[in-house]
């Protein structure tokens, strides 16, 4: 570690920092739709967790707080492998990362969030037009028997 | 208990009200008043104004070049989280995301977390690279989604997050060690009578002196960074000790068993996302 000193107001600094990533990713869990943003608003959390870890144990100069921000790094990737695994078989059964498609499993009694679709923002194209390549096709299309192409569905 | 000074209070209001105004015009819901560009550009420079104050704030360390560095990652690592959440393309918010991670890797950089930062940037990124795969892969809309472009309840989650960041910054400014306003306080004078409480949680000292988990436990609750006596011995006297062999000795003896436990983790998660990905053969779903 560095010999320079660490305040308690460096701790404050560290802290408020951390306070904040976590609110941050806090409101992107609740408000956002999408299932990849939420998990990474979830690792935002995950984020500001490590600032306080890493502040405090810097700040009562043991290991600690690194030990523990390891700790939390190997579990966060275990968490995106896992939760990946789940978005990918969400996606497969409804075509969409859309999370307000799954809320008919909510608890029996609870009142649905409705979304009203003239609430939603108009979508801007960015300026300039896209431009791909265009490839012109080259040699001939290749034959596939249909007894080729069954088998290879099944 | 609460010693916050009343500007410290004044500033924290200001900061958090700025900043949820601000991100509640940044998320994607229609509003009437305003284009949707110019909407978001209000909230970006209300979100801008809230970092300031937010650094304001908050003690920063002293030397000026730590100082500057400080400011630049903090900022930094605020304003890209909030253009994360509110980012209309999923691959605009994996790297904004990825900006996150740096400024926090700078961040842990400054507070004397070397391989911790190297870490972050390694393991995040790799995370950061799988994660913008799969969004290329599965999602293709480019913002053009309606669940993309409409947030849910956002007036709701904002004041929600915004009352839980106020309270915090309340709680961290007040704490009865916040010395921000003496200048020229040394902590690491304190540092010793500020851990003794940590030994009164476990009651190791009715066990015996050979006892394994009296000593695992004695090194645990010991407030001091030391390096075991075998490779203490082979430094030369008067060289600082070698921050990655603190880390790795902490780790091996006193955390030996949290390591495990880690490593356990991976390979659970390794076998269950195999088992939720892999397509089922003859089932029903695909």
């Amino acid at each position: 570690m560095p010999n320079s000193i660490f305040t308690s107001a460096d701790l404050t600094a560290y802290l408020a920092i951390g306070a904040v990533l976590f609110g941050l990713g806090t409101i992107g869990f609740l408000s956002r739709r999408n299932l990849i943003v939420m998990f990474l608003s979830a690792e935002l959390m995950l984020q500001g967790v490590g600032l306080t870890l890493v502040g405090f144990g810097r700040y009562h100069g043991n290991w600690n707080g690194q030990i523990l921000m390891i700790i939390i790094l190997t579990v966060a990737a275990c968490e995106a492998a896992v939760s990946l695994a789940l978005v990918v078989q969400l996606f497969n059964r409804s075509k969409s990362l859309d999370v307000t498609i799954w809320r008919d499993i909510r608890e029996a009694g609870l009142p649905a969030l409705v979304e009203l679709d003239q609430d939603v923002e108009p979508f801007l194209a960015a300026p300039g037009s896209e431009s791909y390549p265009h490839l012109s096709p080259s040699g001939r299309e290749p034959e596939v028997s249909v007894v080729a192409s069954g088998q290879r569905a099944n | 208990m609460f010693e916050i000074q009343p500007l410290q209070l004044i500033q924290c209001l200001i900061a958090c009200l700025s900043g949820g105004v601000g991100t509640y015009l940044m998320m994607p819901h229609r509003r009437q008043f305003a284009k949707p560009g110019l909407v978001f550009a209000i909230g970006l420079g209300l979100i801008l104004f809230a970092a300031g104050q937010l650094m304001m704030l908050g003690g920063s360390p002293t030397p000026i070049v730590s100082k500057v560095f400080f400011n630049i990652f903090a900022i930094a690592s605020v304003v890209a989280s909030a253009l994360m959440i509110t980012a209309r393309d999923p691959v605009h918010s994996a790297l904004w995301f990825a900006v996150v991670v740096l400024s926090t890797s700078g961040l842990f950089l400054l507070a004397g977390a070397g391989f911790l930062a190297a870490g972050t940037v390694i393991v995040y990124a790799g995370a950061i690279i799988v994660t913008f795969l799969f969004v290329i892969m599965l999602a293709q809309s480019e913002g053009k989604a309606v669940y993309d472009r409409l947030a849910r309840q956002p007036a709701q989650a904002t004041v929600t997050g915004f009352i839980l960041i106020w309270c915090l910054l309340i709680v961290i400014l007040s704490n009865p060690g916040n010395t921000y306003f003496q200048s020229g306080s040394n902590s690491s004078a304190s540092l010793a009578p500020r851990l003794i409480p940590a030994k009164d949680l476990v009651n190791y000292k009715r066990l015996t002196a050979t006892n394994p988990t009296y000593m695992v436990m004695g090194k645990t609750l010991t407030p001091e960074i030391t390096l075991p006596d075998t490779i203490q011995a082979t430094l030369p006297a008067g060289i600082p000790q070698p921050h990655v062999a603190g880390l790795g000795a902490a780790m091996y003896t006193t955390h030996l068993i949290s390591s495990e436990l880690v490593g356990a983790i991976l390979f659970v998660a390794l076998a269950g996302a195999v088992v939720i990905a892999t397509p089922r053969v003859g089932g029903e779903s695909s």
